[in-house]
């Protein structure tokens, strides 16, 4: 029964993706990733007291840029703070955003595709030409605009002048929303194109045949073939929302301290350099943690539009 | 016909850009003056204000705006004092171009080498590590690899600058953190565009005519998949332009980038409206410019 032509296209790409070590190796570290990211914080709960105190993220002490010990394994700031512990909630604020700002681009370009690509007609000439003009824009440009006022008109909203935590749950919430919202164009060309093809494939025919109605053909055939696209290419958006958030973060237009992510914490080590003496962990612990995050992210999904045998056009 | 028509569409699409930015200025709180010391007196502070027209209806604002905007005048800064919106661009610009333009060569010059490269060792050692590489420039942000570049070339080594944009030693190393992450998507685009090029008819055909594996590559499959490394151009434009934001910022370079950036943060209204249209007709301009460039490359495509 292992025969390729008996399996359904699921099981064959699952198949075909478990052939590709490099994609099967990012996704075992990211599933590591995620467990430090949890675990981390749940382990200085629990355990307390002076371990707490030694590696708690917040927890200023007298060891200055300390160099990467047995205690403080990826060394010190200038505040003498852990910096294995502030890669880790960095983290969990860096993949917070991407995930999220992620699915904010699913939705919106899987709508966006779907609806064109099966309404057709003048409906797709508009929402394509649309995407067209989006392509050519400065996208980043509007986030910051955006991110920046809307930022600061939260300020003075009373919610957030009551709470600093609101403030900075907020921020977040703004940067996802900001990023999918311009994150979502090839989703929407892609899936348009598979919505196009699919529409006109024998079995929808003869589904519509059978009397099928619209809701019933989406449901049964166009959303279950076009799952593994779009998921191919939430894979794929993910590093890059992951690597703009860092980009905004680093010029201080992200996420606001005390937060941290992977792009401010690069930034506090690049403003530490000095031709006297080299804190070279403040930037390689943060950078290679990002660096390989991204890489995986980036193999685990063209290992997946393998898988699925997904052509770009 | 085709690009008067794209020429005709910016314009609208222009107006909208401009009616959107200002509004989200509009609606940031405040006056851009509060983070300042107060003026001497209410009555200095009154004067600031006409002169910038703050008390007038937003509308009214918008509407003087837009007249300047026609006669080429993006306005005055709310924060740089006595300078003009046209003033920073006169200045960030220039810098900000030939920063982006020798990115823009640095993407070309090695990612088209590299994804050849790759694409005719498919399966080699070559294809493995070229495409590692490829890979590795699009995952290592700028300012990762600038500190690093820093630290060594210009610290240890002493061989460059540690910043600023004066003479082409300056230049080196931005040019090369900004090029970077271009360089991979570049070669990867070309890597699977040739790779497509290859299994296509008209290859068989040549390559049953007697046509050697070189020249094949060189005359045939290169050709074809330039193509969609030139309509990646265009986006790619876009954001060599605000990638440069932080390449500026970490070496220092007096670009627009930098002065967008500190105008978010100030909120310098005038100038981030103005920049951000700036941005906007230079990448309406150079897609027209891309898609022209593709119409003459390619015979096949034809805009009614």
């Amino acid at each position: 029964m292992n025969d390729p032509e008996h399996l359904s296209p699921g099981r064959r790409a699952w198949q075909r993706f478990q052939k590709n070590r490099l994609a099967r190796w990012s996704a075992w570290y990211l599933v590591l990733l995620l467990a430090v990211v949890i675990a981390w914080p749940l382990l200085l709960k629990i355990a307390g007291g002076d371990f707490a105190r030694l590696h708690g993220p917040d927890e200023l002490s007298d060891a200055q840029f300390a160099p990467p010990s047995f205690q403080h394994w990826f060394g010190t700031d200038l505040h003498g703070r852990d910096l294995f512990s502030r890669v880790v909630f960095g983290a969990q604020i860096s993949l917070l955003v991407g995930v999220f700002g992620a699915l904010v681009s699913l939705v919106i370009g899987v709508s966006w595709g779907a609806i064109a690509g099966y309404v057709g007609g003048r409906l797709d000439g508009v929402l394509m030409r649309i995407v067209d003009v989006l392509y050519s824009l400065p996208t980043v440009v509007f986030i910051i605009v955006i991110v920046t006022t809307l930022g600061e008109r939260l300020k003075e909203s009373s919610i957030v002048q009551h709470s600093p935590a609101a403030a900075g749950a907020l921020r977040i919430v703004l940067l996802f929303v900001g990023l999918g919202a311009v994150s979502w164009l090839t989703m929407a060309r892609i899936i348009r194109g598979q919505v196009l093809s699919l529409r006109s494939r024998a079995f929808v025919e003869a589904s519509r045949a059978l009397g099928a109605g619209t809701p019933r053909i989406l449901l049964r055939h166009i959303i279950p073939n076009i799952l593994g696209v779009a998921i191919t290419y939430t894979a794929l958006t993910l590093p890059a929302i992951i690597l703009y958030e860092s980009f905004l973060s680093y010029l201080a237009l992200g996420v606001q301290p005390p937060m941290a992510s992977w792009g401010t914490l690069i930034s506090e080590g690049v403003s530490q350099i000095n031709p006297i003496r080299i804190y070279w962990w403040l930037i390689v612990f943060p950078g290679a943690v990002l660096v390989a995050t991204l890489l995986a992210l980036n193999f685990l999904g063209d290992g997946l539009r393998d898988a699925w045998d997904i052509k770009a056009k | 016909m085709y690009f008067i028509r794209r020429i005709l569409f910016a314009i609208p699409l222009l107006l909208v850009i401009s009616v959107l930015a200002f509004a989200l200025m509009h609606l940031a709180p405040g006056s851009p003056f509060d983070t300042e010391r107060k003026p001497a007196s209410p009555i200095v502070e009154e004067n600031i204000r006409a002169k910038y027209h703050a008390d007038e209806p937003v509308w009214k604002q918008y509407g003087e705006y837009l007249n300047g905007l026609l006669h080429g005048d993006f306005g005055a800064s709310l924060k740089y004092q006595n300078h003009s919106v046209n003033d920073i661009i006169a200045q960030g610009l220039p810098v900000s171009m030939l920063l982006g333009g020798l990115a823009f060569c640095i993407a070309m010059g090695v990612g088209i080498p590299l994804g050849f490269l790759t694409a005719a060792r498919r399966g080699g050692w070559q294809d493995y590590a070229g495409s590692f590489v490829a890979l590795l420039t699009v995952c290592v942000p700028s300012f990762v690899i600038a500190p690093f570049m820093i630290l060594i070339f210009a610290m240890k080594l002493k061989w460059l600058p540690v910043g600023l944009w004066i003479t082409p030693w300056h230049m080196i190393m931005p040019s090369i953190t900004l090029g970077a992450y271009f360089v991979g998507k570049v070669a990867r685009i070309l890597r699977e565009g040739m790779l497509d090029a290859a299994q296509s008819e008209f290859v068989t055909a040549a390559r049953a005519k007697g046509l050697g594996e070189n020249a094949l590559l060189l005359k045939h499959v290169l050709r074809i998949a330039l193509l969609p490394v030139v309509s990646y151009s265009g986006p790619m434009l876009a954001d060599l332009l605000t990638g440069s934001f932080v390449v500026e910022n970490i070496f220092q370079i007096p670009g627009i980038g930098v002065f967008l950036v500190n105008s978010c943060l100030n909120l310098d209204s005038t100038v981030v409206v103005g920049l951000s249209l700036l941005y906007a007709i230079l990448l309406i301009g150079l897609n027209l410019l891309v898609d022209f460039a593709y119409t003459l490359l390619d015979p096949r495509v034809k805009y009614e």
